[in-house]
């Protein structure tokens, strides 16, 4: 009986501990995507579009597989 | 007296199997828990690492340079390249060749051959960071590939020009794959010029 009484306390803390453990793990934030209308430019979130010669003429071949 | 004793014992039992089911799925579900966390994290570290590659686009000064470079050289020769590939009459396989030839034209002229070959390696990189589950995926989407598109699809005839040049049919081959697709005959017609 105390044999069981041992294991189910060595049981139930190693569940805790272990909780305890993976909650210390860091979380991170999705990145927020730019929002063109807040005030905020996007300059540096990296998605400065540059020239697309598709936009200009979509014949070219490159183009096709898009 | 015995009567009480038993039912004691009945409810001792009855507790004793209660809190043995009770540590067993704390058990389990601290494992779940603690699996779960675990690949939260390597996640996280997945983000720190292409958080970084940001970090170098924006910060390292030789990649800062061969962007302003491109820059600076396509605001100065957009008309030129317009001018050849709005021709409406123009049937697709003159186009490639007249747009291939207008980009390796202004590659050279403007000595353009480090900074795209800087910023080929770069999205190169990328790109096998994601293969390798080394970045987050999306992130790395989210932050390079509308700029990565727009560039290897205004850059790739130079990256035909390299590979008639270098006898490396192969060179650039992540990023042509992934940017412009599994289209890769795009330059057989162009790398002669």
């Amino acid at each position: 009986m105390m044999l069981k009484n041992c294991t189910r306390v060595a049981l139930l803390s190693l569940t805790f501990s272990l909780v305890v453990a993976c909650n210390s793990t860091p979380e991170y934030e999705e990145p927020e995507e730019c929002n063109p209308n807040g005030e905020e430019t996007c300059e540096d979130s990296g998605d400065d579009r540059g020239y697309n010669p598709c936009l200009v003429n979509n014949k070219l071949p490159a183009c096709q597989g898009k | 007296m015995s009567r009480e004793v038993t039912e004691l014992e009945v409810k001792m039992q009855l507790a004793e199997i209660i809190g043995t089911w009770v540590a067993a799925v704390a058990v389990v579900v601290g494992g779940i828990f603690g699996i779960f966390q675990f690949l939260e994290h390597k996640s996280a570290l997945r983000v720190d690492r292409t958080m970084a590659f940001v970090e170098r686009y924006h910060a390292n000064n030789l990649l800062v340079e061969a962007r302003l470079k491109v820059t600076d050289v396509m605001s100065r020769r957009v008309e030129d390249i317009n001018k050849v590939i709005e021709n409406p009459d123009m049937a697709p396989d003159d186009l490639a060749k007249s747009f291939n030839a207008e980009v390796v034209k202004i590659v050279k002229e403007e000595s353009l051959s480090g900074p795209l070959e800087q910023l080929f390696t770069f999205y190169e990189q990328i790109l096998m960071c994601r293969k390798m589950e080394l970045c987050e995926a999306e992130v790395a989407e989210n932050f390079f590939d509308s700029d990565g598109q727009a560039f290897l699809l205004t850059f790739y005839p130079y990256i035909c020009h390299i590979r008639s040049e270098w006898h490396n049919p192969e060179q650039y081959e992540k990023i042509m794959t992934y940017y412009i697709g599994e289209n890769l005959e795009v330059c057989d017609e162009n790398s002669q010029s």
